[in-house]
């Protein structure tokens, strides 16, 4: 008999329920693991475009998901922009089996600094 | 002491590769704090511009409402809008569309309070139904540190 941990949502039957959607954590799930993270402080985007890049470490190719805190003080997901409206002001993300880019854009716009923050997950498959 | 769940076939005790688990306790993963979605009104706040070149004059709209998190920090988050041109799809954002009428953008932004949606639409007439646009939302207590 296999045996598995189950942990439903408050008013589910952990015994009965079947939508996955109604559990905390099933352990005939697999979870989306998050292998690495880092941050970036205080970069600064003195060219056009101006690249910044991690090595992951993981040893293949990852999905990356990463932020990006403009000098407004707003937090961009990657293709967006400044929210503040400089749209000469706006970013990219690029991953290969070792290294995460981060490509940033100034235009005409002065010179400025960016936080990033960066989640290496799992592949499954790769 | 460690939690860790293998994939069927594989060793838990011995397995090293995370791909090969369902669970370990040495990975972190993304817990969930808000899930819905947000319809911007025409009531939100509105941006206007325009400009004018060789093919007319083009006027800019920027449609921005936000929800509420209120975990006290800028969390991880996602945000997803159904597509315009070809219903029951959905793009993550940012994502944007282009046809001979116009271009519309959409947006998602963070800080330590609430999530941002902005619809953006550029063209030569007023967008119409551009402030009807729902952002389905996913924001999980994941601190960004930033």
């Amino acid at each position: 008999m296999t045996q598995v941990i189950k942990v439903s949502k408050g008013g589910e039957n952990v015994l009965t329920a079947t939508d996955p959607n109604d559990f905390i954590f099933d352990s005939t799930l697999n979870t989306f693991k998050i292998l690495a993270t880092g941050t970036l402080t205080s970069q600064t985007v003195d060219a056009d475009p101006k690249t910044f890049s991690v090595t992951h470490g993981i040893g293949g190719l990852v999905a990356v998901y990463a932020f990006a805190k403009f000098p407004d003080g707003y937090v961009a997901l990657p293709s967006e922009s400044e929210k503040a409206n400089h749209y000469s002001r706006y970013w990219f993300v690029e991953v290969t089996s070792t290294t995460i880019y981060f490509i940033f854009y100034k235009g005409s716009t002065a010179n400025y600094n960016i936080d990033i923050k960066w989640y290496a997950f799992e592949v499954p498959g790769s | 002491m460690k939690l860790i769940v293998s994939k069927q076939g594989y060793n838990a005790i011995t397995e090293t590769d995370p791909n090969n688990l369902n669970f370990s306790s040495d990975y972190n993963t993304l817990k969930y704090h808000l899930t819905g979605s947000k319809t911007i009104s025409s009531a939100s706040v509105a941006h206007y511009d325009s400009f004018t070149n060789f093919f007319g004059t083009f006027y800019k709209f920027r449609y921005t409402d936000s929800i509420t998190h209120g975990l006290g920090y800028v969390p991880f988050f996602t945000a997803y809008t159904e597509s315009f041109l070809v219903g029951d799809y959905y793009n993550m954002c940012p994502s944007q569309v282009t046809d001979f009428m116009a271009h519309r953008a959409y947006s998602a932004f963070a800080d330590d309070d609430k999530i941002y949606f902005t619809a953006e639409w550029i063209g030569g007439a007023t967008p119409g139904s551009l402030s009807a646009t729902t952002f389905y939302y996913k924001v999980f207590k994941n601190n960004l540190g930033l």
